[in-house]
């Protein structure tokens, strides 16, 4: 169970989404949530996200802080830290102020990090070629 | 009195050949070896980037190691990274990739497992899979030139 963060700092959820319960569509939490269950759509909170070990989450997330030991495919957006630890499986992007990764964690997506993260958000993709040719 | 010579047997380590992905037992001081399953140049050395260090490529079966001042320019291809400094340039690691709190890495990452310390910088798109095998190198990759 998820009660600290890597620091050793003392984590609190409110909310907790049971093992056996599935969530599909648009949830906001004032505090914080802790996710055994399945989680399908968008999340967002001022607090901290846990997805627990046996936790899903298929949605895109914007908190505080994140910690992921379970699986989750979406976008991870905080405002603080992101954490993945030893047995979290991420697909999807990050955008944060810190990221901690466990030896063991498995993570496919584009990683932004540093203070600056947020500020700004990682360019859309352009068409080189279209860039390369004169212009009429 | 029959005084027995006792043969020192030479200490050996065990490395992934750069190129084919294949396990090659070294002497443990070699710097660099022919790849005895696909005959190739395999660098062993380990680095060490101290300062700025911009090359094309590097590619060795030991570890780099980018110091608190260093800045390393370069696709890298490597066993074990560690990053106190900064690192432009893509980055495949057959084992490990440790980004301390002030290290930096701009490009793309693959490799088994990643640290990362809070405080680091990183931009790019990252695969870090305990079961990742690392794509064959390219040929220009198999240049003598790796290590600049």
């Amino acid at each position: 169970m998820i009660d600290k963060t890597a620091a050793g700092t003392p984590v609190e959820f409110p909310t907790v989404i049971g093992a056996d319960a599935v969530f599909k569509g648009e949830l906001h939490f004032e505090k914080g949530v802790r996710v055994d269950g399945k989680i399908e759509g968008k999340v967002s909170t001022k607090g901290h996200i846990a997805v627990s070990q046996g936790g899903h989450l298929q949605a895109d997330v914007d908190a505080g802080s994140i910690i992921v030991e379970g699986d989750v495919k979406g976008n991870l957006v905080a405002g603080d830290r992101v954490e993945l630890r030893k047995s979290a499986r991420l697909k999807g992007d990050i955008t944060a102020s810190k990221l901690l990764v466990a030896e063991g964690a498995a993570f496919v997506g584009h990683c932004s990090i540093g203070p600056d993260a947020q500020k700004a958000p990682a360019p859309p993709p352009t068409n080189r070629i279209a860039e390369a040719l004169p212009r009429k | 009195m029959v005084v027995e010579q006792q043969r020192q047997t030479p200490a050996t380590r065990e490395v992934v050949c750069t190129h084919c992905e294949r396990k090659i037992e070294i002497p443990a001081t070699a710097m660099s070896v022919s790849c005895r399953h696909c005959h190739r140049r395999v660098i062993i050395e380990d680095l060490e980037i101290k300062t700025y260090h911009a090359v094309l490529r590097i590619a060795t079966a030991g570890k780099v190691e980018v110091q608190k001042k260093g800045t390393l320019v370069a696709d890298v291809r490597v066993n074990e990274l560690t990053v106190e400094g900064s690192v432009k340039g893509n980055v495949i690691a057959l084992d490990r990739v440790a980004v301390g709190k002030k290290g930096a890495i701009e490009g793309n990452v693959s490799c088994r497992t990643l640290a990362v310390e809070p405080g680091a910088k990183l931009n790019g798109h990252y695969r870090v899979d305990p079961a990742f095998v690392p794509p064959p190198a390219t040929p220009r990759e198999h240049a003598d030139d790796e290590i600049a």
